[in-house]
């Protein structure tokens, strides 16, 4: 059974990419425009993995990630933030917040797929 | 009195005077030896003399040491003394030097600064309409009068701006159309950088989107290709396994054309078998035809015997006569079975003649099928190994190409960053058009500050970066962008 993965960005273009490399890659996809749209989708059906940008307009990744920990369904859901946000203090924000892993753009869709099949699968 | 120094308190000359009584005694143990002097009264007056020598010394030595010491002190701080003094005047003379050099340098400044201020005064002035001043020469009039020129100018002009400020038809004019110009200009700004980020947003999504089908159809012909070459993961329904079915189809076929010549074959030897039988039947036919002579010839016997008879012979003679009759019918039907066998005889070596014709080009089709077939299947063969190669050429071209994608993919992750650098200039755009909308709502009696302040402004232009690059670019730094090697943290 195929894996399920939250995508959440706001950037038409990377959301796009992105669906089309984890498709491919035998993924099922959901995707989300930010995190205001991210957290309607969190519907207590299973996710398997959240990506998230950090900068989104409404609600920003941060904060979404924050959110979903409180929900009891996804406390456990591993999630990768993927943004252009290079500061440790947002990585350090991330981290408390329960982030596995911080990937920063430009990146190679071979990496994100490393780190999506190490995290799915830890 | 000063206490001697210390090399002069360890009291080791205290030694000299033992030194010289135990010289003395010596001298006294010889003198009462050969003048027989009492040796205990010449102990005694050596006791005394030792004594009177000891403290004596004590004394002079002291007392000299300590005229040396106080000579010596009084010498080496003279000596310090003037040392001191002389350090200290060329100190200061050093220290005079550098501040006369400073004064002069800060007063050089200072004019500078000044000569800065007349000509921006001189510059407000003619800009806010001021009344005209005349240019104040710096050199080599004394700075406390320049000071003084300016100051009696500043006031000059500072009430001439809070005429302006509190004037109300020339209020747009206070910064010279620049405020007025920027409320108008920097939303065009914003909106069209907002514009040009949101096209560049649709068409890189848009490409996005190509690329992402181009792929997935890539993905689709080279897997049709491989099915059609290869077959499916169970390797079912390829040409491959197409060419061995049809190979063993055709065998079969094969098998079946020979398994029937063989039968033909067989078929042949029951008709060759028939024409035994005709020949029996031929046989059976003359006996029959030679019975019925013989009982015609009984027959006429018995007639004429029967007519020897008479009347007693009559029925007789009936009964004769139509076995004759019955021989004579037996002889025509052996004569007609005859002639009926000679016919089928003739039918069947016709049909065997014309089945050995069919045999034979049977087997000539049959080995031309086989030799057809073989031909076919060894071109079929050739094609198949050619589409194999054109599919794992195809699967290495489609996992090039793959690569190629996601490169490309890789390379429009550009239009995020562009994107946020664009949104960021947008809204520092709008922050400057509300901040200017403010100030010029901003009544100017009420002591509000009518200003921005720049440093905090660039400070929080700062703080919504989010790049390295952008910070970089904020700096002064060149523009570059540099690729990320590790771009992954895993906390």
């Amino acid at each position: 059974m195929a894996k399920t993965i939250l995508f959440v960005e706001d950037s038409a273009s990377v959301r796009q990419v992105m669906n089309s490399t984890l498709t491919r890659e035998g993924y099922d996809v959901i995707l989300a425009c930010d995190g205001q749209d991210a957290l309607t989708k969190l519907d207590g059906s299973k996710i398997h993995l959240i990506i998230s940008d950090v900068n989104m307009p409404n609600m920003d990744g941060l904060t979404f990630v924050k959110a979903a920990k409180q929900l009891p369904a996804y406390k456990f859901t591993p999630i990768i933030m993927l943004t252009t946000e290079t500061q440790a203090t947002k990585m350090n924000e991330g981290k408390a917040a329960g982030v596995k892993a911080w990937i920063v753009k430009p990146f190679q869709p071979a990496q994100l797929l490393a780190a999506v099949a190490q995290l799915i699968q830890a | 009195m000063k206490e001697p120094i210390k090399m002069y308190r360890n009291d080791y000359w205290q030694t000299l005077p033992l030194l010289l009584a135990s010289g003395f005694g010596l001298l006294g143990l010889i003198v009462s030896k050969h003048f027989e002097i009492n040796g205990l009264a010449t102990a005694g007056v050596l006791i005394v003399l030792t004594v009177g020598l000891y403290f004596w010394s004590k004394k002079y030595y002291r007392m000299s040491l300590q005229a040396i010491e106080q000579n010596l002190s009084a010498k080496l701080q003279q000596e310090n003394d003037e040392i001191i003094q002389g350090l200290q005047n060329s100190h200061k003379q050093a220290i005079l030097q550098a501040g006369t050099n400073r004064v002069a340098t800060e007063r050089q400044h200072i004019e500078t600064l000044l000569t800065g201020l007349a000509q921006d005064f001189d510059t407000l002035s003619k800009l806010h309409g001021g009344q005209h001043q005349e240019k104040i020469e710096i050199l080599p009039i004394p700075v406390e009068t320049q000071i003084a020129g300016l100051t009696q100018r500043c006031k000059a002009l500072t009430m001439h701006l809070d005429e302006l400020s509190t004037g109300t038809e020339n209020q747009d004019s206070g910064i010279d159309g620049l405020d007025s110009l920027c409320q108008k200009v920097l939303p065009i700004w914003a909106s069209q950088v907002d514009m040009a980020r949101v096209h560049s947003e649709e068409s890189i999504a848009d490409l996005a989107q190509r690329f992402g089908t181009l792929t997935n159809r890539l993905d689709a012909a080279s897997l049709a290709s491989q099915n059609a070459v290869s077959g499916d993961h169970d390797l079912q329904g390829g040409i491959v396994e197409l060419l061995q079915n049809s190979q063993l189809e055709l065998g079969t076929i094969t098998t079946a054309l020979g398994a029937s010549l063989e039968d033909k074959g067989k078929l042949l030897g029951s008709i060759e078998d028939l024409s035994g039988f005709t020949e029996q039947l031929s046989n059976m036919a003359s006996e029959i035809s030679s019975i019925a002579r013989h009982t015609n010839i009984l027959a006429i016997n018995a007639a004429i015997q029967a007519a020897q008879a008479g009347n007693a012979g009559r029925g007789f003679s009936v009964v004769a006569s139509e076995v004759r009759k019955l021989s004579q019918s037996s002889g025509d039907y052996g004569k007609q079975i005859t002639d009926t066998i000679a016919s089928v005889n003739e039918a069947i070596k016709g049909t065997l003649t014309i089945s050995r014709k069919f045999a034979r080009q049977d087997e000539e089709t049959l080995d031309n099928a086989e030799q057809i077939i073989a031909v076919v299947l060894k071109r079929f063969r050739l094609a198949a190994v050619g589409l194999t190669e054109s599919e794992e050429l195809l699967r290495i071209e489609n996992n090039a190409i793959n690569h190629e994608i996601s490169d490309v993919c890789v390379a429009l992750q550009f239009q995020d960053r562009v994107s946020q650098i664009l949104t960021h200039v947008g809204d520092d755009l709008n922050k400057l058009e509300q901040h200017l909308n403010t100030l010029n709502s901003t009544e100017t009696g009420t002591g509000l500050p009518r200003s921005v302040n720049v440093e905090q402004w660039l400070e929080d232009l700062v703080k919504t970066y989010t790049m390295e690059e952008q910070i970089a670019v904020h700096d002064g730094a060149k523009i570059e962008i540099k690729p990320n090697e590790n771009n992954i943290t895993f906390f």
